[in-house]
């Protein structure tokens, strides 16, 4: 009676616990901010914070709502007509504006910088100024003002005869020339030429029917129109496409990871109550796994999920032992008793080795650690539940079964045991030779391994970024000082640095003090000009002589020195068209690389030698960070292993050698097998499952005996858990395949070898004997 | 006795319009017509109006056109100066060095110059409304600005002549114009 109240409470409160889990689950989906596709969720947050947010205020003001598309065909004449079909089916979308496309930036500077156009010099028109007689600078005008394209300047001949100030902002915009402006602007690039469509997306690009607006009609677009090339740019087409993959990931590996076990079970226990307490399991791990990763987290990545659905394959592990200790007793209860120690401590070194990748600084991977312990608590709760509820009943024809292994495989291993000696050698040989190969195979830690996008849809993007120019925010000086203007000052010194280096142009690098020259280089400029151009025996007093004209009206230096352009009071408007402006603080400023150019090391060098200046190389920065990270978690893997090793040689003595050594050929093979191009931090995490799953084996195999039962258990759990792994192991996500791949190998390494080594240690097992009874 | 009038008054304006090609057949004739140029040379004058300036700059050159080449515009007096323009490189000037320096705009004014000699108006077309009427004696063509980004520096471009172009009127968007009067002193076509 007491039993039965005991099991009545524990039925009804795992009842109430995963109601709980499915209503908050339910909610939390249904409020739409649940999961996230977002790539930058699987990085490791900076350690620069101030760069950090620095470069975060590009996204803050709306640079990654913005994107970019550049469309070719080989038949120019219908281009144009396409880019504009393309741009009015985008406009048409409520969630997308494409006016983007029509401003003129130039036109639109031109109005604000207007009263400063005397004061701030190109650095070709500085120099010309510094250096040409005035003769010379006035023959130079005298010939552009006969020439027919000599009024194509962004202020009239008269305001600005020397066009100053037009000459300014074309350097600002050294690539505006390349473009013909029509309907739509055209860049020519070879025998290409690119029609631009810049569009912005009313809401972020995380937001799926933003992500969904553009794709679709992009990709009805390019259907309808296969010869026209596009090119895409843009934060919302790797988030797209990121959770496009995520989506077909999670249903392909739980689709194949479902089917395996369905087959796995119909094929075994051909009985709908096995059906329905795999169903069981699988549902209360999940739901308990997803219940406490939104608790746990605000939102989980999509990838997590995807890594989560082997969690399908993990799960059932448990409900396969469980359901074969069933077949044989005919008791439930039996059953549950039987498999508990080895579920707990199989389930305990599982988790354990999950629970570590929470020390890994990646939120990607925490999130699969979370995912993944609390699904795994969930299976042994249902399992433990089972063990109340179950009513199964014992099926003649599932004896065949238990005879598979002492029958056919037992006296195989057993004739391959007779050469111990020669085995325990050419272990040690090979083992020997694993190490010396996987030491030689070297560290991978490119931060690209953490990368969602297609090569495809990167290939597109750089295209695109190298064609219009622009910053590259991975790589920059950053210039610190006491104040803003003294930041501008030194950013201008390196800028003249680069500029005497003669690198190419335009300058490999970008700044804020392009645009907003400090106060003390507009005012030297503003005297240049007064001396140079308009002081006596200046330029334009020997342009009027030869024009035989008194310039009345251009005789004069308009105006005075104006001193209100500082960073501080340019209107996001204008700053809007020169982002890296933003990129700049009271007291520091960051000058990024233009896409596609490099820095010498010797310029980099001298760059660095100038107070306050420091080179960050983002990239360099991750990659050093996993590179780190890696050396960290082996050395915690190291460490786990050392301990695992003394526990069990001291709780299982020579059984714990065995145990050992079932654990560490499946990790030394899946390893060898795996890091081809080098070990990489995630082929280090992989091995912490491996570690797991091989205890799982072994340790059932030493509870319970290495028989038919327990063997017919460990294959059905390792084979769902092997098709998981294996499907996983094809994702285009770096990190899913190294995971898939690593512990695919490991798990069929496992179970190839696991009973060898028992059989090579030659351990007493009862259970033998009544294979042998059996038989 | 109304429908009557309106049909007389539409017969009239009918017969008053310019004898010749109709405005939007023009330019597909005359780009077929000069698409068969393979090399123009001449001359040119040149006057600028400037408006802070009270009196014209006056100028002239000469200037060669090949077709797989593009434009050369050498202008002589009162300063020398050569503008190259190609279909590849835009429009460029040609400085004391001999080096190239490429212009502000420089492929809007290559789409230009390329355009009016070898009558690819299909292409300037994407930029400009084109109009215009006349004959192969005779005939006159406007290039007026589709995009905001370019009447944001012209206004309009007139284009006259008769077998090949012999005059352009440049009105920029602050005022300022010029004149280009062009005298073909030499010419080949396809199939001479």
């Amino acid at each position: 009676m007491t039993t039965a109240l005991a099991r009545g409470t524990i039925v009804a409160a795992w009842a109430v616990i995963l109601l709980l889990a499915a209503g908050y689950s339910g909610w939390r989906t249904n409020e739409g901010s649940a999961f996230e596709s977002n790539i930058l969720g699987l990085m490791p947050e900076r350690t620069d914070a101030g760069d950090s947010q620095a470069l975060g205020t590009l996204a803050q003001a709306g640079f990654d709502r913005q994107f970019v598309i550049m469309l070719s065909h080989p038949d120019p004449d219908s281009a144009a007509g396409l880019a504009a079909t393309l741009r009015d089916r985008l406009a048409a979308q409520p969630s997308i504006d494409m006016a983007l496309g029509q401003r003129n930036p130039l036109a639109e500077l031109r109005e604000f910088f207007r009263p400063y156009r005397h004061q701030l010099l190109a650095p070709a028109t500085r120099d010309a100024l510094a250096n040409q007689h005035p003769q010379s600078l006035a023959d130079a005008l005298l010939q552009e003002l006969h020439s027919p394209l000599g009024g194509m300047r962004l202020y009239p001949v008269a305001e600005d005869p020397f066009n100053l100030g037009g000459a300014w902002l074309q350097s600002l915009f050294p690539d505006a020339g390349r473009f013909t402006d029509g309907d739509l602007p055209v860049l020519k690039q070879g025998d290409s030429r690119w029609w631009l469509l810049r569009g912005e997306l009313a809401d972020s690009p995380f937001d799926a029917s933003s992500q969904m607006a553009v794709a679709d009609t992009l990709a009805l677009f390019t259907e309808a129109h296969p010869d026209a090339r596009v090119l895409r740019s843009g934060l919302v087409f790797h988030v797209e496409e990121a959770a496009r993959t995520a989506r077909f990931e999670i249903s392909t590996v739980g689709a194949g990871s479902l089917l395996g076990i369905l087959v796995l079970v119909i094929g075994v226990f051909r009985s709908p109550q096995a059906l329905l307490a795999i169903g069981f399991t699988l549902l209360g791990s999940t739901l308990i796994a997803l219940a406490v990763s939104l608790a746990v987290f605000e939102r989980v990545h999509l990838v997590t999920l995807a890594f989560g659905t082997t969690l399908l394959g993990l799960a059932v592990d448990y409900c396969f032992h469980f359901l074969v200790r069933q077949q044989l007793s005919g008791n439930a209860g039996l059953a549950g008793r039987l498999i508990r120690r080895g579920v707990l401590f199989s389930a305990g070194s599982s988790m354990g080795a999950y629970l570590l990748q929470l020390f890994s600084p990646l939120p990607g991977l925490q999130q699969f650690a979370v995912f993944m312990v609390a699904g795994l608590a969930g299976a042994c709760g249902s399992v433990a539940v089972l063990a109340c509820l179950y009513r199964g009943p014992q099926r003649a024809g599932f004896e065949r079964w238990l005879l598979l292994y002492p029958r056919y495989l037992a006296p195989g291993y057993l004739r391959l045991a007779r050469y111990r000696r020669a085995w325990f050698a050419g272990l040690a040989v090979a083992v020997s030779l694993l190490i010396l190969y996987l030491a030689g195979q070297g560290g991978r830690d490119d931060i690209r391994l953490l990368n969602t996008s297609s090569e495809q849809l990167l290939d597109t993007e750089h295209r695109v970024r190298a064609m219009l120019g622009g910053p590259d925010s991975q790589r920059y000086l950053r210039v610190s000082g006491s104040s803003a203007q003294q930041v501008l000052e030194r950013s201008e010194r390196l800028l003249d640095t680069v500029r005497a280096a003669a690198v190419g142009t335009p300058a490999p690098l970008l700044a804020a003090a392009q645009m907003v020259p400090s106060l003390a280089r507009q005012r030297l400029d503003y005297e240049l000009v007064a001396a140079r151009l308009y002081g006596p025996g200046g330029a334009l007093e020997r342009l009027c002589a030869a024009l035989a004209s008194d310039c009345a009206k251009w005789r004069t230096l308009p105006g005075d020195f104006a001193a209100g352009l500082t960073p501080e009071r340019l209107p996001e408007r204008v700053a809007d068209l020169f982002p890296v402006v933003q990129l700049s603080g009271a007291d520091y400023s960051l000058m990024p690389l233009r896409q596609d150019r490099e820095l010498p090391p010797s310029l980099r060098t001298a760059l660095e030698r100038e107070p306050g200046v420091s080179y960050v190389d983002e990239v360099a920065g991750l990659t050093a960070t996993l590179a780190a990270l890696r050396g960290e978690v082996s050395l915690l893997l190291g460490c786990f292993l050392a301990l695992f090793a003394v526990g069990s040689l001291l709780l299982l003595r020579r059984r714990g050698l065995l145990l050992l050594s079932c654990v560490l050929v499946p990790m030394l093979v899946s390893l060898a097998l795996s890091a081809g191009g080098g070990v990489s931090l995630f082929h280090v995490m992989a091995l912490l499952l491996v570690l797991g799953l091989a205890v799982d084996t072994a340790v059932f195999y030493l509870e319970l005996g290495l028989d038919g039962d327990s063997w017919l258990a460990s294959t059905l759990a390792t084979m769902t858990s092997i098709l998981a792994f294996g499907l996983l192991s094809l994702s285009r996500v770096p990190v899913l395949h190294y995971f898939g791949t690593v512990v695919f190998a490991g798990l069929l390494c496992s179970w190839l070898a696991t009973p060898l080594l028992f059989k090579l240690w030659g351990l007493p097992s009862p259970v033998t004997r009544q294979d042998a009874d059996r038989d | 006795m109304r429908t009557g009038l309106w049909w007389a008054w539409l017969w009239l304006l009918l017969c008053a319009a310019p004898a010749g090609v109709a405005a939007e057949e023009l330019p597909q004739q005359l780009a077929s017509r000069l698409a068969k140029t393979e090399m123009l040379t001449g001359t040119f004058e040149q006057s600028r109006h400037i408006s802070a300036l009270e009196i014209p700059l006056q100028s002239s050159g000469e200037f060669s056109y090949l077709r797989e080449q593009g434009v050369v515009w050498h202008t002589l007096a009162p300063a020398s100066s050569e503008l190259r323009i190609t279909p590849e490189q835009g429009a460029s000037a040609v400085d004391a060095g001999g080096e190239l320096r490429q212009l502000p705009s420089s492929e809007l004014v290559a789409e230009i110059f390329l355009g009016m000699f070898s009558g690819n108006f299909e292409r300037l077309q994407q930029y400009f409304l084109l109009t215009g009427g006349g004959d192969e004696t005779g005939w006159s063509l406007s290039l007026r600005p589709r995009s905001a980004r370019v009447a944001d520096q012209l206004d309009e471009i007139v284009i006259e002549g008769g077998k090949y172009v012999r005059r352009v009127h440049i009105r920029e968007a602050n005022g300022d114009s010029s004149e280009l009067t062009l005298t073909v002193l030499e010419s080949s076509e396809r199939g001479d």
